[in-house]
């Protein structure tokens, strides 16, 4: 079990040795070589540390064959991966050829694709606990409640950067609680209460200036905060707002702030905070101003029926005469806002529940009510209801077992408090259900051990539909499944494409692109308030560069272009705010819209604000980081943390006393022999992207060392690049290099389970079919779909039971 | 016009809410109740409750005139009278390795750490880490909340630090408090019906869990087999909660949310503190009045001036007696809080005598911004190690930092020092 297979620690400068550029396909596309020279190319420049004596690295090419790849698959993988990254061997040591290296490479892969190896059927653990994501998204379909995983669950680890990978997903006694405490909230949620007691929600504004418009606020406002609620019943709400009249002094009262609080885009209340007669109270009365000021932001009433509400709290934009602008800048980055912010409000209510309006939640839950239909029993109710959604939640047809228990639920609800609160216990009860927490594959009976098959089509409908929209099955899928119709091939081809299509599918953005190219790591990269006073605090860029990223890789997979385009699209999607980051002056407006790049420094993912802030430092740039990213995430070459003992870049350094850039710096370490063989080839790639500041902005000089940035560079195949559309188009003279890494991570995710050695072949095989499909999104998840790894499994050898938990 | 409209409306909703938010938590509340605490034989539990308010004191009305056990309280801590053989007042301390030109924005950060902020984590991995917060590693694996950290109003404060990086936020919303402690269920009612109910859930996963398994594979039947361990160790958690929820300790319903009216959020938080002492929820808690810099006011006091530009009192009689009496109604406020817990009894005597409680300020003369000489008083007496009723006065320049240590050592918590506090304060 490989949960301890953690993303290399991101902290740590990694080291890496000769890396080519130069990829796999140009040599595999010859024909098959036939061995001998090639092994004996291994056996000349191999053998002198990889002997039967010395076993350097617990290997030994000293007496190979043909043979002994097929026996020895995973130390031949590697080999693999060692050459095509030109890591051996090592430098100083006498070097082959390039050709010849290509030539071996293209015989063992050859050899390894040959190998009858049935390990990538998998006998593991499949056994999957829904992670935060998929419960999140789960909630939604099923009973069209959103809820926020993060504040329900504990976190889940992750294996190799993913969050879906079964082995990793243990669970313990705290997940059990919160998973029960969750069913409450979400069944609580989803039914609403008719009798109510008032109940209390805060929301918070989120860092940042309010002076433009929030998506989803009446337009014609600015900043505020929009609040989406689920009420629990019919009646009155009240909103108090967080003090505006809490300026020290007093000051910043002279400006007239227009407020409005919106339901569900009608305005409900207005008052005007600042202004002349303000700041007289202010300046003559005194006594009393702050409390009858901030007095007009509390007990605001409405009314509002049950079920889902927009909130907002918010300004109206005013002319531009009267300008919302910042007033003035006394210290970097800050000023003085003559424009109030929204900081917070609080939601309290109902304070006379008057009963329940139909809500989308309830009509998605009450098909059949017996007090409307006479010729219905409660209990004949009780039971379609529960079929109809244990169906969905569980994902299989349901049993006369499942109903009975939910039967039970229902009779313990209905003494508490009638047919409603019956079906609510059941509906918590599905909801704490393991059918539901779970996704398991069943073992065929009357199968030997080691034996393959192939997933039900039950099972197939939920591999795909969490596969591709991190969320369970639609009727559809179900239907199809239990007709046995789903692994027909062109029903199968037909329903991929229909999923891709569906909106849901944005999550192969939003969570596999994300996993893939560890945007976690931009969570923690907080920028340096002195080094970045124009991109930290209030204009810290990341969430804008998240939204970013999520729409460009989105428009790339949803547009069925090639995968390759994520490399080197022309466009991307911006608002005002991230267009000016960007040195684009044309682009108005908090949207994100899409926009043609004619900077073509900017295009593919390597343009992308977000991977060039995840992969630098909070307060300067780190070519090693951004080297190393461009080695595992778009090359497929893992890096390999330095041995012990090196020292970090001391950032003191940084700009400060010595005011070095960052080149001299690594310079000085390169210095030393141990770390100069590999950051010679990972600090190029780094070096190229030298132009993009820590926050992702362009910069033609180094501020604290008042120098020309220098991207120039030599890759190890005697390239030479100087600045980013250099490397790109180096890195897109072998895109299958890339592809082949794209593959190796949508297999992952798909499978739920680590990457193995022996997945390459069918990795190299789906990335040589695909290519005269000019590698298209939809053929390649076509083919993934398509593999054994995904459709097929094998019954595991016997073994005792025994405690998985350490 | 608008406005007064808006102020008599707001008034006879305040009535309203107060029905709902503030009085059943407020007057209901615990009358000499038992305590939770579930320790071994011959042994207490230990508690702390670290309780600061900004701006400082008028120090002649806060100190006492006479050192000794035979003071005469003073004005702003007159309504702890009731409370003098519980209370220690500690004078003449001086914060001073946490001075620095920034007046408000760093000062609380300095309170329980006796480090300036710029230089946490300088001298050592534990500088900078907050008294309460040392605490909690020795005391605070025994309850479900290892440490409850709480703030009165908006804006944030920055009491506790675990480590020299990272503050702990402090919670200011009863509600969300409410719910911490007592997890769902506004009523009493309710949460015994969500017991039952998830007894129940736990009771038939059970039974799905082992259908589920019977047609699985080995290595999935082993996960099923740590989810059934999981359930089972659930279940026994709910019986002991179902057990606790019969005992006479009455929990009161949940509140809404924010009260508006400064004196029912005060009392609300220190009732909901006075709980997650008796129920022996936690063992330590950090609680900020109101941030440094606040603007609140306090009408109820009739001052309606921002309580920031009143604490600049440039020496005013009419203003520092303003600030007297707003200082006089914190000591009001907490009082309430030692009279609760002072009320309930447990083994070996009441939650007040195992508790070790600091109130105090790290500033002095919120005119000056100056931290010498800061307002400290203990309450409580750490199972007997503090002998309360009297009124100790320290020469200038004695450290603040040595409070902080006395306070941790008498509860047998094994620290060396904390920022300058090396030696202890042995008259405490």
């Amino acid at each position: 079990m490989h949960v301890n297979t953690l993303r290399y620690i991101t902290n740590s400068i990694p080291v890496i040795a000769l890396v080519s550029l130069a990829g796999v396909a140009a040599a595999a596309q010859a024909p098959p070589p036939s061995g001998e020279a090639q092994l004996a190319t291994m056996k000349q420049y191999c053998t002198g540390c990889h002997n039967d004596k010395a076993k350097i690295g617990g290997a030994s090419f000293e007496n190979v064959t043909a043979a002994s790849i097929a026996q020895k698959p995973e130390l031949f993988e590697k080999a693999v991966r060692k050459l095509q990254g030109r890591v051996m061997p090592p430098t100083g040591a006498k070097q082959p050829d390039g050709k010849a290296v290509d030539s071996l490479v293209a015989y063992l892969e050859d050899s390894l694709d040959k190998v009858p190896e049935e390990a990538h059927i998998s006998s593991d653990q499949v056994l999957h606990r829904l992670n935060r994501k998929e419960y999140e998204n789960a909630v939604r379909d099923l009973l069209l409640v959103d809820v926020n995983g993060a504040e329900l669950l504990p976190p889940d680890d992750t294996a190799q950067g993913y969050d879906n990978i079964a082995s990793a997903l243990q669970v313990s006694p705290s997940f059990i609680e919160q998973y029960v405490i969750a069913a409450h909230n979400v069944a609580a949620t989803a039914f609403g209460k008719a009798d109510s007691r008032p109940q209390g929600w805060s929301f918070r504004a989120g860092p940042g200036t309010q002076l433009t418009h929030v998506p989803g606020l009446p337009l014609g406002t600015r900043g505020g905060i929009l609040a989406k609620v689920n009420l629990p019943a019919d009646g009155e709400y009240h909103i108090n707002i967080a003090d505006m009249a809490n300026g020290l002094w007093g000051n910043q009262m002279e400006y007239e702030n227009p407020l409005v609080v919106t339901v569900d885009n009608k305005i409900v209340y207005e008052t005007v905070i600042g202004g002349e007669a303000d700041t007289k109270f202010f300046d003559q009365v005194q006594n009393g101003a702050l409390d009858r000021i901030n007095a007009r932001l509390k007990n605001i009433k409405f009314q509002a029926t049950a079920g889902p509400h927009n909130i907002g709290v918010t300004f109206r934009r005013q002319s531009f005469a009267q300008s919302d602008d910042q007033l003035q800048v006394y210290e970097p980055g800050g000023g003085q806002d003559r424009s109030y912010r929204v900081n917070s409000f609080q939601l309290l209510g109902p304070f006379d529940a008057k009963g329940l309006s139909s809500t989308p939640s309830r009509d998605r839950i009450f098909i059949c009510n017996p007090t409307k239909d006479k010729n219905k029993t409660p209990e004949t109710c009780a039971k379609e209801i529960f079929a109809a959604l244990a169906k969905r939640a569980y994902r299989r047809p349901v049993t006369n077992d499942d109903i009975a228990d939910l039967m039970q639920y229902y009779a313990d609800g209905v003494k508490q408090g009638g047919f409603e609160s019956g079906i609510k216990e059941g509906v918590t009860g599905m909801l704490a259900s393991p059918f539901f927490l779970y996704r398991g594959e069943r073992l065929p009976a009357g199968l030997k051990p080691g034996e393959k098959y192939a997933v039900t089509d039950l099972e197939l409908a939920s591999k795909l539909s969490f596969f591709l929209w991190n969320s369970i099955p639609d009727d559809q899928l179900l239907d199809l499944a239990v007709k046995n119709k789903l692994s027909d091939p062109a029903t199968l081809d037909a329903q991929v494409k229909r999923m891709l299509a569906d909106a849901r599918s944005k999550t192969l953005a939003s969570d596999f692109v994300f996993q893939w190219l560890d945007m976690e790591r931009l969570d923690a990269i907080v920028p340096d308030r002195d080094v970045f006073p124009y991109a930290s605090g209030r204009l810290d860029p990341r969430q804008d560069y998240r939204t970013e990223l999520t729409l460009f890789s989105d428009s790339i997979l949803r547009e069925d272009r090639s995968v390759v385009d994520l490399l080197n699209a022309r466009h991307t999607y911006l608002n005002e705010r991230l267009a000016l980051q960007y040195g684009i002056t044309d682009v108005k407006g908090d949207e994100f819209r899409r926009v043609e790049l004619k900077d073509s420094a900017r295009w593919g993912l390597l343009g992308k604000g977000a991977i060039l802030m995840a992969a630098a430092y909070p307060n300067r740039t780190s070519p090693v980081l951004r080297g190393k990213f461009i080695l595992n995430y778009i090359e497929g070459v893992p890096a390999v943390n330095p041995p012990p003992g090196v020292p970090a870049l001391n950032d003191k350094d940084i700009g400060t006393t010595k005011a070095l850039t960052v080149r001299e710096l690594m310079a000085k370490h390169r210095a030393s022999p141990t770390c100069s063989s590999c950051h010679a080839v990972m600090d190029p790639l780094g070096f190229a992207l030298e132009n993009f500041d820590g926050v992702g902005m362009w910069r033609d000089k180094d501020r604290f060392a008042n120098a020309p940035i220098d991207s120039a560079g030599e890759l190890p195949d005697g390239t030479k690049i100087n600045g980013p559309d250099d490397l790109r188009n180096a890195l897109l003279r072998h895109p299958d290099q890339f592809v082949q890494t794209f593959v190796e991570n949508l297999l992952t995710y798909s499978m739920g389970r680590t990457h193995e050695y022996y997945d390459m072949p069918t990795v190299r095989r789906i990335v040589r079919e695909t290519a005269a499909k000019d590698y298209k999104f939809s053929a390649i998840v076509q083919a993934v779909v398509r593999s054994e790894q995904f459709r097929m499994r094998r019954v595991p050898q016997p073994e005792p039971v025994q405690s998985a938990r350490k | 016009m608008f406005i007064s409209k808006k102020h008599i409306a707001r008034r006879r909703v305040l009535q309203g809410i107060g029905a709902t938010i503030g009085l059943p938590l407020l007057e209901s509340m615990i009358p000499a109740a038992t305590a939770w605490a579930d320790t071994p034989a011959g042994k207490t539990p230990k508690r702390f409750a670290f309780i600061g308010f900004p701006h400082g004191a008028i120090m002649d009305r806060w100190s006492p005139k006479e050192t000794g056990t035979d003071f005469t309280i003073s004005p702003i801590l007159q309504p702890l009278e009731p409370f003098r053989k519980h209370l220690t007042i500690v004078s003449g301390l001086r914060n001073k390795p946490a001075e620095t030109p920034e007046p408000h924005a760093y000062i609380e950060q300095g309170w329980l750490t006796a480090v300036k902020p710029a230089e946490f984590g300088k001298a050592g991995p534990d500088s900078g880490v907050s008294a309460d917060q040392i605490a909690v590693r020795y005391v605070g694996q025994d309850t479900r909340l290892p440490s409850l950290e709480l703030s009165v109003g908006q804006g944030s404060a920055r009491l506790a630090w675990r480590t020299p990086t990272q503050s702990l936020p402090q919670e200011s919303n009863p509600r969300a408090v409410f719910q911490k402690l007592f997890g769902q269920g506004d009523t009493d009612q309710e949460r015994a019906q969500i017991l039952a109910e998830t007894g129940s859930i736990l009771d038939r996963v059970q039974g799905q869990a082992q259908r589920l398994q019977a047609s699985l594979g080995v290595k999935d039947r082993v996960v099923v087999g740590d989810y059934l361990d999981s359930v089972r160790e659930i279940e026994r958690r709910v019986q002991m909660a179902e057990k606790a929820h019969n005992s006479e300790l009455v929990i009161p319903d949940a509140p809404v949310g924010t009260p508006n009216e400064i004196t029912d959020y005060f009392k609300l938080m220190f009732d909901l503190m006075a709980l997650a002492f008796q129920a022996d929820i936690t063992r330590v808690i950090t609680l900020s009045m109101d941030h440094e810099a606040s603007m609140r006011t306090y009408t109820n006091l009739s001052i309606a001036e921002g309580f920031h530009p009143l604490s600049h009192h440039g020496n005013n009689p009419e203003k520092m007696d303003k600030l007297v009496k707003i200082q006089n109604y914190h000591a009001q406020v907490f009082a309430g809080f030692i009279k609760k817990i002072e009320a309930t009894k447990e083994a070996n005597g009441t939650v007040l005598d195992h508790s070790t409680i600091l109130f105090g300020s790290d500033m002095s003369n919120s005119d000056r911004h100056n931290n010498d000489p800061l307002p400290s008083a203990i309450l409580g007496h750490a199972n007997g190690k503090i002998k309360g009723g009297q009124h100790l006065k320290y020469p200038q320049d004695s450290r603040h930092g040595e409070l902080l240590l006395t306070l941790l050592q008498r509860n047998e918590i094994p620290v060396k020092s904390i920022g300058d506090g090396v030696d202890g304060l042995s008259e405490v």
